[in-house]
């Protein structure tokens, strides 16, 4: 809990620098370099505290192509296209295995590093992307109309920021990468989150290299005017936080070392920036990365071959790098998609929206193995004869997550209680 | 008056359900009394306004024997005022010779000098012969002029009284008619009372619309009483100045002062009739907003320069100062006309319109792929890929430069409603044609866009219906078409009636060689589908029926479009105001983009100045406001558009881009500032210049001080004024400016300090918005 006090007071001294005593010192408008580093990068002594790294799957993953049920029979039956023979499975037990392309995940488990919660879910489930992932970045079951899918409305991490540094406004705690658009889930009251695809873009060229344009730039910046709008109150502390984040992000991305090889990709580039991050001892504390490509209506098996080799290759040198910089005690990385997939496949070789799928977690916190029951694939309890069954409600892993590894009460963050699931150490 | 006509036939036909409980079956109810009586007034309006015409035909005789009277008259009046020169001067010239004659003492000259001036003096007589003769001539004209022009007026006038007859009958008509309807609302059923009311307000509206058009007319008929008038009046008065009779001269002035005080009263009148029309013009629009069941637009004299640019901004991407004035100029109901009538204006220059080329030979793609297998798609693949940045600059282009920028801003609407992405179709060629349906269609019928887009290919292999077939149905058009396109998710269907719709989109497939849509009948699923609880054999067409008669539907579309146009999250009530609009038009669009545009809602402030602007409006709307409609580096504005998140033809994903707070991250708001400064300093264009030319944009503005000069930016760059702080920094910043009268002297060194401050106002967090 010290952590937590530490990031608001260094949060808070940043905030002041950037906007009220901007004006009271009157002579600096922009915040100087050391300042932000001062505040986001504090030294390595006080930069204990635990960080989650959240990676999306997107278009809904197909878990009974990574954790195979290879034991049951009804797995084969459903599965002729897609089918991983019993031979290519990487065996956790007689029943179920990793995909093959997940060498790296079956190395962190047998090193007790990973976990997956089996049959993840929620009460009236939606096949629809955007509901379901709506419902996943909001953790709220309502969030599937129309009229109260309000923009507004906070998501879990920005929820979960807002209560762990409450006194310190605008705090970038959570840091999304990959895309330039913010996920919904990090949109909180005090802060809308950082986000960015590529840090050395991330800053503001229009001073080109003019001393007086820049600090005109800054003095345009440090007022926060009344009667504004909600548009323009989010726009202004959007500005805020990319104004603070974008030198010390650069400095830290720019000038990290590692000696560990990622692969190619997205994925694994947005992993190697935030390994950077995490070793200059940024405050944030919720890392966002995202894998795309999930949605294999058509010829599913080549593609979701070629996923789990990027995703098992690019976490695993993740951890590689993040324990050579010893890193790696303080950070868990949870997986999650926004549904899984029909058992029976489709006509083209792919699969349909389907409902319950597992979640992956990654690190030394973990309690290793697999959690949950596998979902049963007997046609008789599948949903409307279709999709398998969610057994454990995701909350329940976000509530174990908040409680065991952020040190946070989940209660207030997900609106409700649900019993954490026990797969944290 | 066929209109009115027609919409009676519509409520006779609604009548016979009028219950008669409590009355005997022989004595007619109130209700049909009063609708007895409705119908002998609109017959015997018929026949007075066969007794109008006729008038009217009259009317239009004696006018045209007065015109020529008049004419005949003005010719003979200017024919003796002739002949009075002519008599003067042969009397002079007379005068002359016989002094001549008299003077000269040599007798051999006298003689022929004598015989000149017998010569004059009988030139004297013959001119004062033709005097009398072309008096008498002006007297014929001028006795006919007067006799013709009192019947004209006579006439007329009794038109006028007809008209004013008629108006009044008319206006009796409808108070019947309205009784009628009052009546009906008044014993109307809970689901029929809003209908019943709307049909009360369009008769309000018919009343109005009525007494103007009366008022129209008689306009006309004014103006042929105010020309006669003028004319004769001006003739007599003429005339009345070289009469020698004293008493003729006296009957000319009376009728020249009795002319022209039919010309005042004339004008008088004239002047009240053309405030009926303003009156009525301003009156009936909120009638009509009520008659469609729609929201209440904005009173007419709360129209000002700031709610002009807002509508400029929104129903459009933005304009200059100038173009900001020339639309307030037009009043609110003609610019919300000028802008959504946009068929009206001329379209896209011609030069915009290039069609980017089909794809490849299929055959020769079959012969290459027999020998060299992968090459051809390959081949194919990069000649069409080639098209995607220029198809892509195209649109843009047409954005910034297009005479009807509503119709690009509605087809950008569109593209995002109806999502697809170019990375899964690649095929630019399909994609253009599909951008071109959504610009017919625009603010066309939405059932229209349905269609289409069911047979559109670029869809069909977007969400895979080419795989759709019997047997083996794909559900993802499906899906989407109900959830995204046409409902709204969870709005009134089922998973059943998703695999339903499935089934009968079997076969709607597209031809991969041509590009065209495709029918395929053995691999349409025949049997019976039961979709929102109706069965039958439907196929993709039935589908677009049965989505349309859904009330989800309208309210889908109008909760969409609202956000689209005014804000985030709109009131319930609202939508449903606009969906009634939507459906009592068959969902026609343009009256329902009218009332909208029109409406006190889209001015509120709950809208105006709070919608974060998206990449594509922040830049076109950037370049339309300060003048850069010539900008040459559309592929550079591609790119920057790009990495503010919105690659056109590229949305995120099927439900499109997300639009309001999701632009925005702290990542982008530097892709949004760098791109504003650097197209505000070196936007290349077609003139040769580069950065935008404030000095040009300002010229048309009062700039005496620096404050002025940021008042005016701020006014043309931001939807709310600066505060006061923000204000004084620029000011600071800006310094010393020379006076504007001096400044196209020094362009290059003016521009250059107005754009520094420029680029401050642009990136800021208040230029986001709009």
């Amino acid at each position: 809990m010290t952590s937590r006090i530490d990031i608001a007071t260094r949060r808070s001294f940043l905030t002041r620098g950037l906007g009220v005593v901007g004006i009271a010192a009157g002579a600096r408008a922009v915040v100087p370099d050391f300042l932000v580093r001062t505040a986001l990068a504090g030294d390595r002594s006080v930069s204990d505290q635990k960080i989650l790294v959240v990676l999306q799957l997107s278009g809904g993953h197909d878990g009974l192509s990574a954790i195979v049920p290879y034991g049951d029979d009804a797995y084969a039956k459903n599965r002729q296209a897609s089918r991983i023979p019993e031979s290519d499975v990487l065996k956790i037990d007689d029943y179920s295995g990793l995909h093959p392309n997940l060498t790296a995940f079956k190395n962190l488990l047998d090193a007790g590093h990973f976990a997956a919660v089996q049959a993840v879910g929620y009460p009236t489930p939606n096949q629809s992307h955007f509901t379901s992932m709506d419902i996943w970045h909001l953790a709220d079951n309502e969030a599937r109309s129309n009229s109260t899918a309000k923009e507004s409305r906070f998501g879990w991490i920005g929820r979960y920021c807002d209560l762990a540094c409450k006194d310190a406004p605008n705090p970038p705690m959570a840091i999304s990468l990959g895309t330039g658009q913010t996920p919904r889930a990090l949109n909180g009251r005090l802060s809308p989150g950082i986000s960015f695809s590529q840090p050395q873009s991330f800053r503001y060229l229009g001073d080109r290299g003019n001393k007086e344009r820049a600090e005109a730039y800054g003095k345009m910046h440090e007022t926060t005017p009344t009667g504004r709008s909600h548009a323009l109150d989010f726009v202004t502390r959007t500005a805020i936080d990319a104004n603070a984040a974008s030198s010390a992000i650069r400095d830290l991305a720019g000038k990290y070392k590692t000696a560990v090889t990622y692969p190619n990709g997205s994925l694994a580039a947005s992993l190697k920036t935030v390994a950077a991050l995490v070793a200059g001892g940024l405050s944030t504390r919720v890392y966002y990365v995202f894998q795309g490509g999930y949605d294999t209506h058509f010829i599913q098996k080549s593609r979701h071959d070629a996923l789990m080799a990027e995703l098992g290759a690019s976490v695993g040198a993740f951890q590689q790098d993040l324990a050579s910089q010893g890193d790696a005690p303080r950070v868990l990385t949870m997986t999650f998609s926004e549904f899984g997939r029909r058992v029976t496949e489709n006509g083209s070789q792919g699969t349909d929206h389907g409902i319950a799928g597992p979640m992956f977690l990654v690190g030394p916190g973990v309690k290793p193995g697999l959690h949950g029951e596998p979902p049963s694939l007997e046609p008789d309890r599948l949903v409307a004869g279709r999709d398998l069954q969610h057994k454990i409600d995701f909350r329940g892993v976000y509530a174990a997550v908040l409680e065991k590894w952020l040190g946070c009460p989940s209660e207030p963050v997900l609106g409700g209680t649900f019993e954490p699931v026990d797969c944290i150490a | 008056m066929k209109r009115r006509v027609s919409m009676w036939l519509g409520i006779a036909g609604a009548v016979a359900l009028w219950a008669v409980g409590g009355l005997r079956a022989d004595e007619p109810t109130p209700l049909q009394t009063a609708e007895e009586a409705a119908k002998k007034a609109v017959a015997s309006e018929e026949v007075m306004q066969n007794e109008w015409n006729s008038r009217e035909m009259a009317r239009s005789a004696t006018r045209e024997i007065a015109r020529v009277e008049r004419s005949r008259s003005e010719s003979a009046v200017a024919d003796y005022r002739r002949a009075i020169e002519g008599v003067t001067a042969a009397e002079a010239a007379a005068k002359a010779a016989r002094a001549a004659a008299d003077g000269e003492p040599d007798a051999a000259k006298k003689t022929p000098l004598v015989e000149t001036a017998n010569q004059a003096d009988a030139a004297v007589a013959a001119a004062k012969a033709n005097l009398e003769q072309r008096l008498a001539a002006m007297h014929a004209a001028l006795d006919r002029l007067i006799e013709d022009s009192v019947a004209g007026e006579r006439a007329a006038n009794e038109l006028l009284v007809s008209e004013n007859g008629l108006r009044d009958k008319m206006a009796e008509s409808r108070a019947v008619e309205l009784k009628v309807l009052e009546m009906k609302a008044a014993s109307a059923d809970a689901a029929s009372v809003d209908a019943a009311k709307r049909a009360i307000f369009e008769m309000q509206a018919v009343q109005l619309w009525e007494r103007q058009l009366w008022a129209g007319v008689q306009q006309g008929t004014l103006g042929q009483i105010i020309e006669m008038t003028d004319h004769a009046g001006r003739i007599a008065a003429d005339a009345a100045t070289i009469e020698p009779d004293a008493a003729r001269k006296k009957t000319l002035e009376e009728f020249a002062q009795r002319e022209t005080k039919g010309k005042t009263d004339a004008e008088k009148t004239n002047g009240e009739c053309a405030a009926i029309v303003a009156k009525a013009i301003s009156e009936i629009y909120p009638l009509r907003a009520a008659a469609m069941g729609g929201l209440t637009p904005l009173a007419p004299e709360k129209w000002d320069l700031a709610k002009a640019r807002h509508l400029l901004v929104r129903a459009g991407f933005g304009g200059t100062p100038q173009e900001v004035k020339n639309l307030h100029a037009m009043g609110l109901y003609a610019a919300v006309d000028h802008l959504v009538d946009f068929h009206r204006q001329a379209p896209a220059p011609a030069s915009l319109d290039v069609i980017p080329v089909p794809l490849p030979d299929p055959l020769e793609g079959k012969l290459r792929n027999a020998f060299v297998r992968g090459q051809a798609a390959g081949a194919r693949n990069s000649i069409d890929g080639g098209q995607f940045g220029a198809l892509r600059q195209w649109w843009i282009k047409r954005m910034v430069a297009s005479p009807r920028p509503l119709q690009e801003k509605l087809t950008l609407f569109w593209h995002g409603h109806f999502a697809t992405q170019q990375s899964v179709v690649q095929n630019t060629y399909i994609l253009y044609h599909q951008n071109q349906l959504f610009r017919e269609h625009a603010a066309g019928n939405f059932g229209g866009l349905l269609y289409g887009i069911v047979h559109d290919p670029v869809m069909i292999r977007y969400l895979d219906n080419n795989l759709n077939v019997v047997g083996h149905p794909n559900e993802n058009l499906a899906r989407e078409i109900m959830e995204l396109f046409a409902m709204g998710v969870d709005q009134g269907y089922t998973e059943h009636d998703i695999r339903e719709a499935a089934r009968a989109l079997t076969g709607y497939t597209y031809d991969n060689a041509t590009g065209q849509f495709r029918y395929v009948l053995k691999s349409h699923d025949p049997g019976d589908k039961t979709i929102f609880g109706k069965t039958g054999p439907w196929t993709g067409d039935d589908l677009v029926n049965l989505l349309l008669e859904q009330p989800s539907t309208a309210r889908f579309i109008s909760f969409k479009l609202y956000e689209y146009f005014v804000k985030k999250d709109p009131a319930p009530e609202v939508v449903d105001k606009m969906a009634t609009v939507l459906r009592t038009n068959q969902y026609e669009l343009n009256p329902m983009l009218k009332n909208l545009f029109l409406s006190e809602e889209f001015y509120s402030d709950a809208a105006m100045g709070t919608q974060i602007k998206s990449p594509v409006q922040l830049v076109v709307g950037m370049l339309r406001d300060l003048g850069a409609k010539e900008a040459t580096n559309f592929g550079q504005i591609d790119g920057m558009i790009q990495e503010m998140g919105q690659q056109l033809f590229e949305p995120p994903d099927v439900k499109g881009w997300r639009y309001g707070r999701s632009w925005i991250s702290s990542n982008r708001v530097f892709s949004r500032y760098n791109a504003a400064a650097t197209l505000a300093n070196s936007v290349p264009l077609a003139s040769g210049a580069s950065g935008v030319d404030l000095v040009g944009l300002l010229a048309t503005e009062e700039c005496k001080t620096a404050e002025d000069v940021i008042q005016c930016l701020a006014k043309v760059c931001l939807a709310k004024p600066l505060n006061d702080e923000q204000r004084a920094k620029l000011v600071a910043y800006l310094g010393q400016l020379p006076p504007q009268a001096e400044w196209a002297g020094q362009k290059d060194a003016i521009n250059a300090k107005l754009r520094n401050v420029l680029v401050l106002l642009l990136c800021t967090p208040e230029y986001q918005v709009t």
